[in-house]
């Protein structure tokens, strides 16, 4: 199998840990707000 | 410092490169040494990226950035974890598929020699004053601070890590980065556990995020709309985007670091690793600077953090109106400390009020002290906020780890250099020494240029540290310096990217054009810095379809 086939067939996992990462960076935006609005 | 700290602080700092040199010793081919033989897993390279953008000033000037103006500049990180992840799927993909070894290797193939060179050109004199800041920047703070000597702590860091760079390489930087990196971590949060343990007696860890934050210090996301704010949710969303795609995709001190994973994989997760935990580890960092703050609302701070600046104007004659002022500010102290351990015990808002006030007077009166310095020729050479955090580890953390602190500075100043040095000495070898060589050398023969270039950038970057004078917050000086070159070539790296049409010629005038309009912008105007990054970018991006259509539309080839 080429390199290229290989790394297609993985993209779908990939774009799963892209969207992990966004979900967590957006919870982490979400609690400094809320982080923010507690304290001032 | 004690025996004790001396000995923490050079075993600590001594040991890794030691090790790292022991561990690389024999690998002598101009694959290993640029990109180490690419057999550094994603753990090694999340680390190595982490320190890599750290460096001492994160450490240093950042908890005195919170303890100063709160904890706002977290917001510059914003845009990093979405720059990541672009640069996961497209940057990343491209240079393990074309097996190049530097970023603008991938601009000379996909453009021409002069497009390859511009960007290289753009690289190496950003990162070369770069790295001079990151030697200077701790240098003058421990130098005035522990009374060491400027140029010998310049040259003694500096030095060592030209040695270690210049016979390791790549696989070097990367090893001792990872070592470096836990001793950092591990450092910070050590300070971090003293200073709510010296706080517990006084006040309770969340009473003091109470106080912290009525005196405005833990605004961490702010969503103004003013382009003249230094940090707001828009400007480190967006600015810092481009700003952290610019680093990350197309500098080579960060490219260098994923190139040399196993596996696009490694690379891949050493990045998401960092998109993960950038955030967290600055918030971390930011509120240790403003629970240091807390700290000396009821341990007395000293009236001015730069002593030695301190000490020049009263030599010069300032003495008794600073004696007058440094009266006034303990009154002050002393009225603020009695209602906050009150507030402690029984919080009211009659009680904060009179909490904000005092405070108010405080700064107030810091400020006329800041004025009096000025007028007597202090020269104070970087910001008070800059001192406060080395302050609190000299005065308040117990024997050992003051050592273990300072090697963290140290540690940081070391990977961060490292990281720029291996990159300078790269690029100057790949893009501009073998394209204008015009002769093909054997692999020991690059190796050995790539060796004495990393060594003469390492020369230079001392140079530039023995002779930088700053004015401004050491933070600011980076991010500032990288802001102005980064726009432009992260626009070369787009148009590469994503506009096919457009062919060498048009991306390289535009490249120019863009930097003379940041340039002139700069110098002109008082926007945050962080936009220059997508001005920079939006100029080459829109200028080089416009010129490749006009004027160089007989050197476009049919799509």
């Amino acid at each position: 199998m080429s390199e290229s086939t290989q790394l297609s067939e993985q993209e779908p996992l990939w774009l799963r840990a892209y969207s992990f990462v966004l979900a967590f960076f957006a919870v982490e935006i979400l609690l400094l707000y809320l982080f923010t609005v507690r304290f001032s | 410092m004690s025996r004790l700290d001396y000995l923490v602080l050079f075993a600590t700092v001594l040991a890794i490169p030691l090790y790292g040199l022991w561990k690389t010793r024999g690998k002598e081919s101009l694959g290993h040494y640029l990109k180490g033989d690419k057999t550094i897993r994603w753990g090694t390279i999340g680390l190595s990226v982490l320190a890599t953008q750290a460096g001492p000033i994160t450490f240093l000037s950042m908890p005195g950035q919170a303890y100063e103006s709160g904890i706002g500049f977290i917001q510059n990180y914003f845009g990093q974890p979405l720059a990541l992840l672009v640069v996961c799927a497209v940057f990343v993909p491209i240079y393990q598929r074309l097996k190049v070894f530097t970023a603008y290797q991938y601009l000379g193939q996909r453009f021409d020699q002069k497009t390859q060179m511009l960007g290289a050109l753009l690289f190496l004199v950003q990162r070369g004053i770069a790295a001079g800041i990151t030697i200077y920047a701790p240098a003058i703070i421990l130098s005035a601070i522990l009374g060491w000597q400027l140029n010998l702590t310049i040259w003694l860091a500096g030095g060592f890590v030209i040695i270690y760079t210049v016979v390791g390489g790549t696989t070097i930087v990367s090893l001792t980065q990872r070592y470096q990196m836990m001793v950092i971590l591990g450092g910070m949060a050590i300070a971090f556990g003293v200073v709510i343990y010296r706080l517990a007696p006084s006040i309770s860890f969340g009473h003091a995020l109470t106080v912290a934050g009525k005196l405005d210090k833990l605004q961490a996301v702010d969503f103004s709309i003013d382009p003249h704010k230094r940090y707001t949710f828009w400007s480190g969303a967006i600015g810092g985007f481009f700003l952290a795609l610019s680093y990350f995709g197309a500098d080579q001190s960060q490219v260098q670091r994923y190139l040399a994973g196993s596996s696009l994989r490694s690379s891949r997760l050493g990045l998401l690793f960092n998109a993960v935990v950038k955030v967290p580890m600055q918030f971390f960092i930011l509120l240790l600077g403003a629970m240091v703050f807390i700290f000396y609302q009821f341990e007395k701070p000293p009236v001015f953090f730069n002593r030695p600046a301190y000490e020049r104007a009263v030599e010069h004659g300032a003495g008794p109106q600073l004696n007058d002022l440094a009266a006034k500010e303990d009154q002050v102290f002393q009225q603020k400390r009695e209602v906050l351990r009150a507030y402690a015990t029984e919080p009211s808002s009659e009680k904060m009020e009179t909490i904000r006030t005092l405070n108010a007077r405080t700064q107030a009166l810091r400020a006329e002290t800041k004025q009096v310095l000025n007028q007597n020729g202090a020269d104070p050479k970087s910001k008070e906020s800059d001192y406060v955090f080395i302050t609190f580890i000299l005065r308040e953390l117990p024997r050992g780890v003051v050592g273990l602190l300072v090697a963290v500075i140290l540690c940081a100043t070391m990977s961060a250099t490292a990281a720029a040095l291996n990159a300078l000495g790269s690029t100057t070898v790949v893009d501009l020494y073998k394209p204008l060589r015009h002769a093909v050398g054997s692999d020991h023969h690059y190796v050995v240029a790539t060796r004495f270039f990393t060594a003469a950038w390492g020369l230079v970057a001392i140079a530039v540290a023995s002779f930088a004078n700053l004015v401004e917050n050491l933070i600011e000086a980076g991010n500032i310096l990288g802001s102005v070159f980064y726009g432009s070539i992260l626009g070369l790296f787009l148009v590469a990217f994503f506009v096919r049409h457009v062919r060498g010629s048009a991306v390289f005038f535009a490249g120019l054009i863009a930097q003379a309009v940041v340039f002139a912008l700069f110098f002109t105007t008082g926007i945050g810095y962080l936009w220059y990054n997508a001005i920079g970018c939006a100029a080459v991006v829109a200028l080089a379809p416009v010129l490749q259509r006009t004027i160089f539309r007989a050197e476009a080839i049919p799509a």
